[in-house]
Order: structure tokens, then sequence, then C-alpha cells
């Protein structure tokens, strides 16, 4: 099993959150919106220019631009 | 426990929190009567709103603060919040919640609102419901130890009557664990969060650029067009002002009068007003989008080419905001997470031409364009490309990461859009009472009487006297006349004003094309009003608002006299300019891409969790 950023997933896959990088501030963020360890999330969505992603969780459905996205670890 | 005494002299305090778009300003509304302003789009309350209400026969002082996601504060609006929570220890902390953020909100609340009474109220409790979620409210309130107060579908008075109440009965909440998931199957049980078929459609990037272009140009053909709603309306408004005109101008004997109300006021000012149905309408499709939350699908697409000017997706409803209003648009900016950012759509924002400018396009237009429509299109799209290379110019360094939560699409509300849309449209009759009659009745006098106070002809009027030294400033383009100067000037106060001071000087603009063309390219790209550099001032100090207006009304100057040079060569030369001018900008900013790269990867490095 080996993890990798959730940017480089294929549409529609889902998969559970190994660990959640960056900054303190944006990693409340994303918990509050559902992702932290050992939580599913999807990949719903992929922008053209693949700089936005659209996740989900069990708690909502959320934009997250590249920067943000490479942070977000999951299990393969 | 309160004693009775105090409870009906002093007037509590609730503080409305939870998290953005949970539904804390309509809350604030149906309780206090009155109209912050509602929107499908997080970050529409950009600072406290406090008014009063009267609930269960108590004065209650009531405060709407911007919507939180944590304690931590990643953006300007939660730590406002956050703040404003720790100055008023005695009050009562109101959670605002969406029945389907229910656990991440308990857990907010439990940070937040450590030893202190706690009430919570629950929205969108219908939509949680038919989306095969479950809530046992008494249960809930059992568990928590704190009144919990559904919202949905209960008018105002009883709203009042129950929050009130409530409010009697604030505890300490208790048991509330890290996550809240400690809430039994029985009490709270939510369906998996699912995309509608309507959002999956929209989300392919074909389906959506379809959608948004039409939807784009739909509210553009029908505000401008002669045959749009928009057009037709426009029409019939300025037969009614040229009947009032002839009709004040047949029954006034006295010279003076008869020209102040004549040509003066109803002249101008109403000429001004023949452009609200068009206002109205653009103020009108903004709303919808607002309301709809398709403002969130746009901000998604939007997002990769705006983070390449050193923006992103959250800036496009500021973007959005500024065809209608700048002022509007610069104070929505307060929900953008960075001061960087928001100091750069603040710059860029005057080029997307607001509404009033659009008078003034459609005045000059008919001078060097057939078609007003496409005139006004085009400088648009000019705006549009000219903010972009401010952007670009300005260099794009990485702001912070983009995250935005998809609000439900659904229909917009009738009555909300409809509100909304009073409210600017008063918004603008108010200006025009205020700031452009004072200005009008200020620039008649002046240009109507001598230092004798003579009724005089326009020449030998204080203003000619006063702008006689501003007439070179366009005479590079052609219009060596002080009234020009004037008219353009006088949109520094206000953009109508410009419309207006045309209108009053000249019944028929009397020079050219490509005049007309560089004085319409001056208004697109000099400062914005007085009301917007004043936004602009209590969000970046007034120094930083004063050295923009200054920048960019010396630079709209600059270009006005590159574009009617450049008018004047002729097709031939100006191809290959624009075609040397768009190489330039790709090696510029693919070279700086590059550093950029280098230094995010670094960056990033350093970021890693310790």
């Amino acid at each position: 099993m080996s993890i990798c950023p959730i940017t480089s997933l294929p549409k529609g896959m889902r998969a559970k959150v190994a660990e959640v990088e960056g900054e303190g501030a944006l990693r409340s963020r994303l918990a509050a919106l559902g992702v932290r360890p050992g939580e599913e999330v999807t990949l719903l969505r992929v922008s053209p220019l693949r700089r936005t992603y659209l996740l989900g969780t069990e708690e909502s459905v959320f934009a997250l631009g590249k920067e943000a996205a490479s942070c977000v670890k999951v299990e393969r | 426990m309160r004693e009775s005494g105090t409870v009906k002299e002093a007037p509590f305090k609730l503080l409305l929190i939870g998290n953005p778009n949970a539904g804390k300003s309509t809350l604030y509304n149906a309780l206090t009567g009155g109209h912050a302003r509602v929107g499908n789009w997080h970050g529409v309350t950009v600072s406290a709103l406090e008014g009063e209400a009267m609930l269960s026969g108590n004065r209650v002082r009531i405060a709407d603060l911007p919507g939180v996601y944590s304690a931590d504060g990643l953006s300007m609006e939660e730590r406002a919040a956050c703040a404003y929570l720790e100055a008023c220890p005695e009050g009562v902390v109101c959670l605002v919640t969406e029945c389907a953020a229910l656990p991440r909100s308990l857990a907010l609340l439990s940070a937040l609102a450590k030893g202190r009474r706690a009430i919570l109220v629950l929205t969108k409790k219908r939509q949680f419901v038919r989306q095969g979620g479950k809530l046992e409210e008494r249960e809930l309130e059992r568990i928590l130890g704190i009144p919990v107060v559904s919202a949905e579908g209960v008018p105002p008075r009883e709203l009042r009557e129950r929050v009130g109440e409530a409010l009697l009965r604030a505890g300490l909440m208790r048991g509330a664990s890290e996550e809240g998931r400690s809430l039994p199957k029985e009490v709270y049980m939510r369906a998996r969060m699912r995309l509608t078929k309507f959002d999956r459609f929209l989300l392919h990037p074909a389906a959506a650029c379809a959608v948004f272009a039409f939807l784009l140009a739909a509210a553009f053909f029908l505000t401008f067009s002669p045959v749009g709603p928009g057009g037709l309306l426009k029409g019939l408004i300025e037969a009614l002002i040229a009947q009032i005109k002839e009709a004040f101008q047949t029954h006034i004997s006295s010279l003076v009068l008869c020209s102040f109300v004549g040509e003066g006021l109803v002249g101008s000012v109403g000429g001004v007003l023949c452009f609200l149905p068009q206002i109205g309408m653009l103020f009108f499709f903004l709303s919808l989008l607002e309301e709809s939350g398709l403002l969130s699908r746009l901000a998604f697409f939007t997002d990769g080419t705006l983070s390449r000017v050193g923006l992103s997706g959250r800036a496009v409803f500021s973007l959005l905001m500024g065809f209608g209003c700048t002022a509007a648009a610069i104070l929505s900016t307060r929900g953008l997470d960075d001061k960087r950012m928001q100091r750069r759509v603040i710059l860029c924002l005057p080029y997307l031409s607001c509404s009033a400018k659009l008078p003034v396009y459609l005045t000059l237009a008919s001078s060097f364009f057939r078609d007003q429509f496409l005139a006004a299109l085009l400088l648009y799209v000019l705006g549009a490309g000219l903010s972009f290379a401010v952007l670009l110019f300005m260099g794009g360094e990485k702001g912070a990461p983009f995250v935005l939560e998809f609000a439900p699409l659904r229909l917009p509300e009738a009555k909300t859009v409809a509100k909304a849309l009073c409210f600017q449209l008063k918004q603008f009759i108010i200006k025009l009472g205020t700031v452009i009659l004072a200005f009008f009745i200020a620039s008649w006098l002046l240009s109507s009487f001598d230092f004798a106070f003579r009724f005089v002809p326009v020449e030998e009027s204080m203003l000619a006297h006063l702008c006689g030294g501003l007439k070179w400033l366009f005479a590079p383009v052609g219009m060596e006349d002080w009234r020009i100067a004037y008219a353009a000037l006088s949109g520094l106060v206000a953009k109508e004003n410009v419309a207006a001071s045309l209108e009053l000087f000249f019944p028929a603009f009397p020079y050219g094309a490509r005049s007309a063309f560089a004085l319409a390219v001056f208004v697109l790209a000099s400062s914005p009003c007085v009301s917007a550099v004043a936004a602009a001032a209590r969000e970046v100090g007034i120094k930083l608002a004063l050295l923009y207006a200054v920048a960019e009304t010396a630079g709209a100057l600059l270009l006005c006299y590159l574009v009617y040079f450049l008018t004047g060569l002729g097709a031939s030369a100006v191809l290959p300019l624009i075609a040397a001018v768009i190489l330039i900008f790709s090696f510029g900013r693919t070279f700086r891409a590059g550093i950029h790269r280098q230094r995010g990867n670094f960056a990033q490095k350093l970021h890693r969790r310790a």
C-alpha cells in the first residue's frame, strides 16, 4: 500500500486519507470539511487545466486548488 | 441564572456563530427585521452586524458574526469573528448550523464556547430530511444540555418567540466530544452527501463553458441590446423625460429657471435615470448567479486561470460584482483569505467597468460605433483585458490555498432576489439624489454664472475660467476643450457625472470617432468614484487607496493618448503591434512562472509537517 497525493488518483476514485500536510490553518479547515486521517474521500472532478480538484467526503463537497489538494495524502 | 430584575433592564447579547452559509444572516434578518445581505456564497457577511430585537419580551442585542470553520482562523473573517467573541464574554453564543453539518459544528461550538452559555439553531432541515437524514431535536437537546431550535419554515414572529425562550434556558453545553461523533444513530444520522444530476452535468467542462457563456451572453443581450427589455425600458423612460422637459420649457418664462430645469435638471439627471433599467438588470443577473449557487461552480472552473494571474477562484465573486458596482465589489474582498490577493483584486477592479460607466459608454458609443450593444461589449472586453494585464504586470506570487465548499444548487428565491435588487436600485437612486445632484447643482452654478453672479453663457462662466488650464489634458486626442476635461474629471466624483456633464455641455458629441473612443478609454481606465476609493481606503488604508487612484488616473490618461495614436495608424500597423505585445507578455509570464515554480517547491519543502 503506497501513499500518494490525491491529485494523482484517477477521477471518481475513492480512497482513505493517510495524512494531511501543510500549515495548521489549512489542516484544520480540511478537517472541518471531513478530510481527516482514516476518513474516506472521493475525487469527484478535476478541472480542465488540472489546477482545481473537486473532492467529496462524508460531510461535504468542496473544491481545492492544486496546492491544497497536493497536501491530502491517501492510501492506494 | 440572571435575576429577573436585570433581565428586563439590560439587554442580553446574542452572538450568532457558525459555518459560512449556515443561515446566520437569514436568522439575523428574521429576528431583527434587518436586511443583512444573504448570499449562497461564503463570505457575504463581511464584518459583524449588530442589531436589536424583542425576543419573548426581552430586548436583546444580536450580533451576526462572519462564518467560522474553526477557531484557528484561516481567513480574515474567521479571525474577526473569534476576536469579537473574546471581546464579549457575557454574551450567549448561538450556534447556527445546517442539519447536515451538525457534527463538525458541534466540534466548533465546544472549541469556541468553552464555559459560555449557548443555544443551538438548526437550519435547512427540510433538505436534510429529503436527502435521507434523520434528526431528533428533543433527544439532541437532552444529550447536549442546551436548547435546540429548528428554524426552517418558521415565520419570523414565532421564531423570535422560540429563540427568546431558548435564550432564557441557555446553559453550558455538555458531553460534546472532539468531533461530536458520540451522537447516537437514533438521534442524528445523515445520508451521504451527493452531487445532484444537474451538478454532474454542469461539472463537465464543455457543459459548464456552454452554460456560463450562454448565461453571460443572455445577460448582456437582455441588458444592452436595443430590442431587449433593458433597451426597451430605457427608450420608454427617455420618451417620458423628453415630454417632461418640453412641458417645463413651454411653461417657464424665467430664462434662468428654464435653463436650470430644462437643460440642467431634467436633461442631465433624467438622462442618467434612463439607464436605471439596465443597471437593475445587471444587478438582477448577479443576484441570480449568487443565490442559485452557480457561483461556486464558476469559481471551480475559473480558479485555474485566475491562479495564473495571482488570484484564485474565490475572487470571481468580487470580480463579477465589479461589473455592478466597484465600491460594493471592493467591500466584498474582505472575504478573501489573503491580504496580498485582496490588494491585487482591488487594483484590478476599476478596469472592470462598473454599471455607472455604462451611461458614459453608451453616450459616446453612438459617435464611434453603429451598434451600441457591440460598442459596450468591446469596452467591457477591453477592460477585462486591461485588468488581466495589470495583474500579470504585478507578478504572480502564490497566495493562500484555494478551498471552497460547494453550497447546494437551488432555484433562487424570488423574494430574496427582488429584495437584493430593490436594495441596489435604492442605493443608486440615493447616490443620484445626493452626490450627483449636489455635483450637478455646483457645476451648473459654476457654468452658468460668472464671478459677478451674472447669468452668462458657458464660455464666460466661473467654470470656464477655473478649468481653462485643463484643456491641454485632452489636446493630444483632438479635444482641446476644457468642458471635455471637466466632464472626464467629474467622473472621479461619480461615474454617472460624466454622462450628465456631457449631456449638459454637448447635446450631440461634436468630436469625431477617434476622440470619442479615446475618451471612453480614459473613463474605462481612470480611478473609480469616491465611494470606491473610500471602500478601498477602508480595506487597504487611505494612503494606498489614494496612490492607486492617482496611478490609475495617470495611467488612464497615457492609455487614452496611446489609443488615439493607435487608431490613427490604421489596421496594418495595429495588428503586428498587438501580436508583439502578446509575445512579450507570454515570454515574461513563462519566465516568471519558472522562477515561481522553483520558489514554490522550496517553500513546500519547508512547510512539510513538523
